[in-house]
């Protein structure tokens, strides 16, 4: 008997542990909290019953991502979740804004003019004074230089940013050494004064000034960045509007920033931001319905739906400067011998076929539910140089059937079934499977090959592959980004050249672009090389993404602002700093 | 005693290694974790550099060597995918999730499950022992993914009793429908250890004795017979436990719990192999760890095992 007794006291035990830990984690702040608790969640979604309830996240706005940020460091940063939060918390030399035409272009952030002097190689940065760090030390040219160093050091995953554009970045990169900075009198980066700072490059870079709005440039105070026990990585220490407390970042659960009273710009208007991690789509809906989120995501398939459920009026849909595309393999460069694997790269009229038998009208209404445009051309819309009066290409089944023949395979015959690879998720297998049957009314056979992410690009590093399915986001405004990137010669493969793409007057075109200064002149030579590029048809442009996203009414200063840049986070890039929420 | 415990403790020094061989080796087939780190488009003098900085450029045996001699002090390594967080931190923010539903799953899978197995053992062949029986073939035939879906559409969606997912410190509401899904998992395969147990027991020469004194039916099934009838589902639920504890990944999944079980999927994903590495490792630890307290309790329970030092 006394041994049913164990049990049963083991039971207890257990229950009690069980309580006891359920309830360990709740934090007294956090319930008395005036900008609301994320934990009532737990009641509240009872009374969830689809319709919009009232938000109640007080002065705070509350946001749903997908995942955690890898890392906070800026150096570290290469995912856009990381990014999209990183943005609030730092500042760099330069930030985008949108000119009197729409235009995004870079203007003075944390610096207050900028002079590009010899020949466009010799940057002059005058840095605003009194801009403090949140540790409330105020930041200096020597900050600067110290950021930019420590970007260029082993441990950088962004390097790629100075390297090899400023002088003497290469040799700077190779330096073996221990410590994470080092004095080197050749690097083209220095402190003049406490408030001026130069930045010299070996030959004219145009998109210079965009590469240093990329989160990864920001400033961050030396003490900090060499403080082994609190990394930065987990601790963030900007500049920027929120600032990020060690135990505001619950693993797995949110990270709440808060408002920097002490923003060189002036005080923030919202109290902070918080990032709410759920990783699935679904939940974040029912979050957003439930008054638990500003803002959510619209999964696939359920755009119509959500917006029935949420109103017009809490949608917010913008154009992502984004590009999604079949790529096709070309036996170019090092893969000369591989002609036979790849019928499509050595045949201009079967990809040119392709083009005018894709229904991208059906695609983007139907299976994208309206969250695409039919593509125009390589470059998104928006985007500075594109040109936004370019046809695109409208279903011609004749035609198409026309350029099999002149292909040599008149209805497909003789041509050979091929793959194409696909990420594997369902949205890119739908997306790939659409596309596909459409190809099949001209006869050619296409089949799906659906892998990870991570074989994905191992796949498509080693050699050029027959066809994959895949879309490209700007990381900066720039056309550089989308020509030079994917299609000079340069960046075969990894780099950016998936399909390996050569073309020597699209190679000195795009390198002479990066050399002019004016956009206007630039723009020129980036129209010349696109054309090409659409009449060649390595890329087989098929739709400019449309973010919609579930957006409460009540948040102000998002809509207005909003940037084609998307955050990854789904949300668009502005600045946070004039966000507010009812 | 003591000895035994030390040569216990001594032999799970092999079993570990060997995990941590094999999950070295799996890990390092599945390929580099560089590639996706660095995003779409990635220069390959960059990745070279970054490969470098973690230590992928190092051949094999020398990671081995450095990674057995980590383990050796305790240390797991540092997080690819999270720039360099520790393993440990990761792992046990994980554990301290699980935890909790997992001891709301022991709970619910012992009080059930016994006291199921004892009326079953009671009542043999009667509507209760049969349909006991059909509650036990139907909690193992349930994968957890398909019982966690169930009891979301019953609960949450329907009844809504409680939350549709997700997970807050400090909430029992978020727990109690995982806790409920891995609990009567188990649940089945412990009603029915305990009835058939107890059965085998009730034949035995001392429960005649005891009825012949003229015990009262009660009183011989929990005070003679189900004592001895123990030792079975302890060892049972000591596997079972570290079962729930490790093998929690389709319920965190359903219920968006950020449990050991989401950690260990999403490194898996992201190919952050030093994570996936101590998650195994770990694993190993609890399953070792468990068994020999199970065999421990053995001897508390039935005071003829002695274990020979």
């Amino acid at each position: 008997m006394n041994r049913l007794y164990g049990v049963i006291a083991m039971d207890i035990v257990c229950f009690a542990i069980f309580i006891a830990l359920a309830l360990a984690g709740r934090n007294a702040e956090e319930v008395n909290s005036e900008s609301g608790d994320a934990g009532k969640s737990g009641k509240t979604t009872l009374a969830n019953k689809g319709s919009l309830k009232p938000r109640t996240g007080g002065r705070e706005l509350w946001l749903a991502v997908d995942s955690e940020p890898q890392t906070l460091d800026p150096i570290s940063i290469t995912d856009t979740i990381s990014d999209g939060i990183g943005g609030k918390i730092f500042n760099k030399l330069m930030r985008l804004q949108y000119d009197e035409h729409r235009v995004l272009k870079p203007v003075p952030d944390l610096a207050e003019s900028v002079e590009i002097t010899n020949e466009n190689r010799l940057y002059t940065f005058k840095l605003r004074k009194g801009v403090r760090f949140h540790n409330g030390r105020e930041v200096k040219a020597a900050d600067f230089v110290y950021s930019l160093k420590r970007l260029m050091s082993a441990m950088s995953k962004r390097a790629d940013l100075m390297n090899p554009f400023v002088k003497g970045s290469k040799a700077y990169c190779e330096f073996k050494s221990d410590e994470v900075v080092h004095d080197d009198p050749n690097l083209g980066i220095r402190a003049v004064d406490d408030y001026t700072l130069q930045i010299e490059l070996d030959e004219p870079f145009a998109p210079f000034l965009q590469h240093l709005c990329t989160v990864s440039c920001a400033v961050v105070p030396r003490e900090s960045a060499e403080n082994k026990d609190v990394p930065l990585s987990r601790a963030p220490v900007g500049t920027g509007p929120f600032k990020l407390a060690e135990k505001d970042w619950v693993a797995n659960q949110y990270l709440r920033l808060r408002r920097f009273d002490g923003y060189f710009a002036g005080k923030p208007k919202m109290e902070g931001v918080r990032f709410f991690i759920y990783k699935d789509k679904t939940l974040q809906i029912k979050r957003f319905m439930a008054g638990q989120l500003d803002a959510c995501e619209i999964p696939n398939g359920q755009v119509k739906k959500s917006t029935e459920e949420a109103g017009e009026e809490n949608v917010f849909e913008w154009k992502s400067a984004r590009t999604n595309y079949i790529g096709i393999g070309m036996p170019n460069g090092p893969f000369k011998d591989k002609k036979d694997l790849l019928p499509f790269g050595t045949n201009k009229f079967l990809r040119q076929a392709m083009n005018y038998a894709l229904d991208r009208e059906y695609l983007c209404k139907t299976i994208l539910e309206g969250r695409g445009t039919p593509a125009i051309g390589v470059l998104p819309p928006g985007m500075p140089a594109c040109k936004e009066s370019r046809p695109g290409w409208k279903k011609d089944l004749a035609k198409a059937r026309e350029l099999m023949a002149q292909a040599g395979y008149p209805e497909g015959k003789g041509l050979a079934p091929i793959t194409m690879l696909v990420r594997n998720d369902v949205d890119n297998k739908n997306i790939g499977q659409a596309m596909v049957n459409d190809f099949e009314k001209i006869g050619i056979r296409i089949s799906l090959e659906a892998v990870d992410w991570n074989r994905f690009l191992e796949m498509v590093d080693k050699e050029p592959v027959p066809m994959f399915l895949l879309g490209w986001v700007a990381d900066y405004p720039d056309p550089d980004n989308f020509l030079y990137v994917l299609f000079n010669t340069k960046q075969f493969n990894s780099a950016g050249n998936y399909m390996c793409y050569s073309n020597p007057e699209v190679d000195k075109l795009t390198e002479d672009a990066r050399k002019l200064k004016d956009m206007t002149d630039r723009a020129k030579l980036y129209e010349r090389a696109e054309n090409i590029i659409l009449d060649e048809a390595p890329w087989i442009c098929t739709y400019h993404l449309i973010s919609k996203v579930l957006l409460r009414k009540e948040v102000k200063g998002i809509r207005e602002n909003a940037t084609s840049l998307d955050t990854g986070t789904e949300y668009p890039q502005v600045e946070f700093m004039n966000v507010e929420v009812e | 005693m003591g000895t035994y415990i030390l040569r216990r403790l001594l032999q799970t020094i092999p079993v570990l290694f060997g995990v941590a061989t094999i999950a070295f080796l799996l890990s390092d087939l599945s390929g580099s974790p560089v590639r996706q780190l660095m995003g779409q488009h990635a220069n390959p003098e960059m990745m070279k550099r970054v490969s470098a900085h973690l230590g992928f450029d190092k051949p094999m045996h020398v990671r081995f060597a450095n990674h057995i001699l980590h383990l050796l002090q305790g240390d797991l390594g540092a997080s690819i995918s999270k720039d360099g967080k520790s393993v440990t931190t990761i792992i046990l923010d994980g554990l301290a999730v699980t935890i909790k539903i997992t001891m709301g799953a022991v709970v619910i899978a012992t009080t059930l499950g016994i006291g199921l197995g004892i009326f079953s053992a009671w009542r043999p062949r009667s509507w209760i022992d049969y349909s006991s029986s059909v509650f036990a073939s139907l909690g193992i035939s349930f994968p957890a993914f398909f019982m966690g879906m169930l009891l979301l559409l019953i609960f949450s969606v329907k009844l809504q009793w409680f939350p549709i997912g997700g997970y807050e410190a400090g909430y029992i509401s978020n727990l109690v429908l995982p806790s409920l899904t891995l609990g009567l998992l188990s649940t089945a395969s412990i009603s029915r250890l305990t009835r058939n147990c107890l059965l085998e027991t009730l034949s035995s020469d001392y429960i005649r004795s005891a009825r012949a004194k003229g015990r009262g039916e009660w009183r011989v099934l929990l005070g003679h017979a189900f004592p001895n009838a123990l030792v079975p589902v302890v060892t049972v639920m000591g596997s079972d436990f570290a079962a729930l504890l490790t093998g929690a990944v389709l319920t965190e999944t359903v219920f968006q719990i950020p449990g050991i079980g989401s950690v260990i999927a999403e490194a898996i994903f992201q190919h952050d192999l030093p994570v996936v590495m101590g998650c195994c490792v770990v694993f190993a630890l609890i399953f070792v760890m468990i068994n020999i307290v199970v065999d421990m309790l053995y001897a508390f329970l039935d005071p003829r095992i002695r274990h020979a030092d």
